[in-house]
């Protein structure tokens, strides 16, 4: 990414070449396959990553079922609390469309924030909006939830799909093989919404 | 005997560079020894003052203020790398605390609550300080920072009930918990369901300082709760001039909010774990010890020991 590129993104448009320049600097381009997780919920984060193009779903998790909370986009930030917190993001993050991202490190983002010039403000700025987004859409997703538990002492899976949670394993029908097909070649499917792109596949231990 | 929270008086503190604010007592006329007890400020349910000032943002007018009679320069003092140049104007101030809560009244009004305002904040006040330092836990803020802070802040006392933000309305003032509690509300079909509490130096209102136009929430008070109320054009002003505390404070609020997250997004996994039927993650055992010699002792005596 570059300073012009910078300037595209929502925020961004009278950052200084100055500001710009060490921002850019400070982080790596990364890209991701559309499909693929851009963060996991759980493990550990490097810090941000402000979205350049693509869309980005963010996601809660538990177990096999997974809650589409918010799509972000480009001038977002990914996992905004992972500038300022070393704990692994709560909610995990994956790629609708191919996407491009600059990823700034935790360090990188603390430097910055020292910084006398605006590039402070913009950067807390730009990630508290990305951040009161995700609260807002958490904060949509949560009340019927918890009006739910509320009304109804011990939810189903049912439940769990009514309020928006859908599966995101699908196990593989078993393929008719001639002379049958050996347990350690079954595989599973990481099932994704929207178009079909190549499947991650892995081993069923 | 001195009260302890009450501001020295001019004589005693003199206006210098470590003091950017005049003292209160120093900006208002001295008042009778039984002066009556002034009511509060009615409370402002108009949706358009007097001045002039409507809801919508960004088309708020600045009040004219008067000339300056007296202004100094902090640049000395070398916290401050942006060259701030502090204006304590004694005219200034004593005109601009009652134009400033009449704003922050109409603002509210227009936006959000009908809350009492009902003083200027202080910074060496007990409450201040507590929620100052709360809010700032993480980085500490000078005192020149927080006394700007402070500056631009009206003391605003609500009851249970009251709101301080409603979700989808013009997000024209901030609030900073300066004591009691305040309650943030998820909108539900049948009543509103509780989804975070805030205490002392929490933020509500935290689209004034991201530049979003509408709030995300509702906040209401949860007890009789004091706020410092701050316009989202002071706040831009001062994050021009100080942009190193506007950073630490956009911090404190990303935290706070995350927090908030982090305390939803463990609810919802709680009921899902549950309604999954995956055992919840069992405490962990204490670790074997050895016990004190008094305990040995005891489980010598008892027979309980090995």
């Amino acid at each position: 990414m570059n300073v012009q590129q910078l300037r595209a993104l929502p925020g961004w448009q009278r950052v200084t070449d100055a500001e710009g320049t060490g921002l850019v600097q400070a982080g790596g381009d990364r890209w991701i396959r559309a499909g693929q997780a851009v963060v996991e919920a759980g493990k550990p984060c490097v810090g941000p990553q402000l979205i350049a193009s693509g869309e980005v779903q963010v996601l809660f998790e538990v177990a096999d079922m997974g809650l589409a909370v918010v799509v972000l986009g480009p001038g977002d930030w990914i996992a905004p609390e992972s500038a300022f917190d070393n704990t692994p993001p709560i909610l995990g993050a994956r790629a609708l469309s191919d996407t491009r991202t600059l990823a700034l490190p935790r360090e990188q983002v603390e430097r910055l924030r020292t910084m006398p010039q605006g590039v402070a403000v913009r950067l807390t700025r730009t990630l508290l909006q990305s951040q009161s987004k995700i609260a807002a859409a958490l904060g949509e997703h949560a009340a019927p939830w918890l009006q739910r538990a509320h009304d109804k002492r011990q939810l189903s899976r049912a439940d769990l799909t009514d309020l928006g949670m859908q599966r995101l394993v699908q196990p593989t029908q078993a393929v008719p093989m001639a002379g049958g097909q050996p347990a350690s070649k079954q595989v599973e499917i990481i099932g994704h919404e929207g178009p079909a792109i190549a499947a991650n596949f892995r081993p069923i231990r | 005997m001195r009260d302890p929270f009450r501001p020295a008086t001019p004589a005693a503190r003199p206006i210098t560079g470590s003091h950017p604010l005049p003292p209160p007592d120093q900006t208002r006329p001295p008042e009778p020894e039984h002066a009556p007890v002034r009511p509060p400020p009615p409370m402002v349910r108009h949706r358009e003052n007097s001045s002039g000032f409507s809801a919508v943002p960004g088309s708020q007018p600045h009040l004219r203020r008067p000339e300056s009679s007296a202004s100094f320069d902090l640049t000395g003092r070398g916290s401050s790398s942006t060259g701030l140049r502090a204006e304590a104007r004694h005219g200034w101030l004593g005109t601009t605390s009652i134009s400033r809560t009449t704003r922050v009244a109409a603002s509210s009004a227009s936006g959000s609550n009908s809350g009492v305002v009902d003083a200027n904040v202080y910074p060496h006040q007990a409450d201040a300080i507590q929620a100052f330092a709360a809010l700032f836990v993480r980085e500490p803020a000078s005192e020149v920072e927080i006394a700007q802070l402070a500056a631009i802040c009206s003391r605003m006392t609500l009851s249970p009930g009251q709101a301080l933000t409603v979700k989808g309305q013009p997000a024209l003032v901030a609030y900073i918990v300066a004591s009691g509690f305040a309650r943030m509300e998820l909108a539900s079909d049948d009543h509103p369901l509780g989804a975070a509490a805030l205490r002392a130096g929490d933020w509500a209102g935290e689209a004034v300082l991201s530049g979003d136009e509408c709030h995300a929430h509702n906040i209401v008070a949860a007890s009789d709760v004091v706020v410092f109320a701050c316009e989202r054009d002071d706040l831009l002003n001062l994050a021009q001039r100080m942009p190193q505390m506007a950073a630490r404070m956009a911090t404190a609020v990303v935290e706070q909010s995350m927090r908030r997250v982090r305390l939803q997004t463990n609810k919802m996994t709680h009921i899902a774990q549950a309604a999954l039927g995956l055992a919840a993650v069992p405490p962990a055992e204490p670790t074997s010890s050895e016990g004190s010699s008094i305990g040995r002792l005891f489980s010598k005596l008892t027979g309980k020991g090995a």
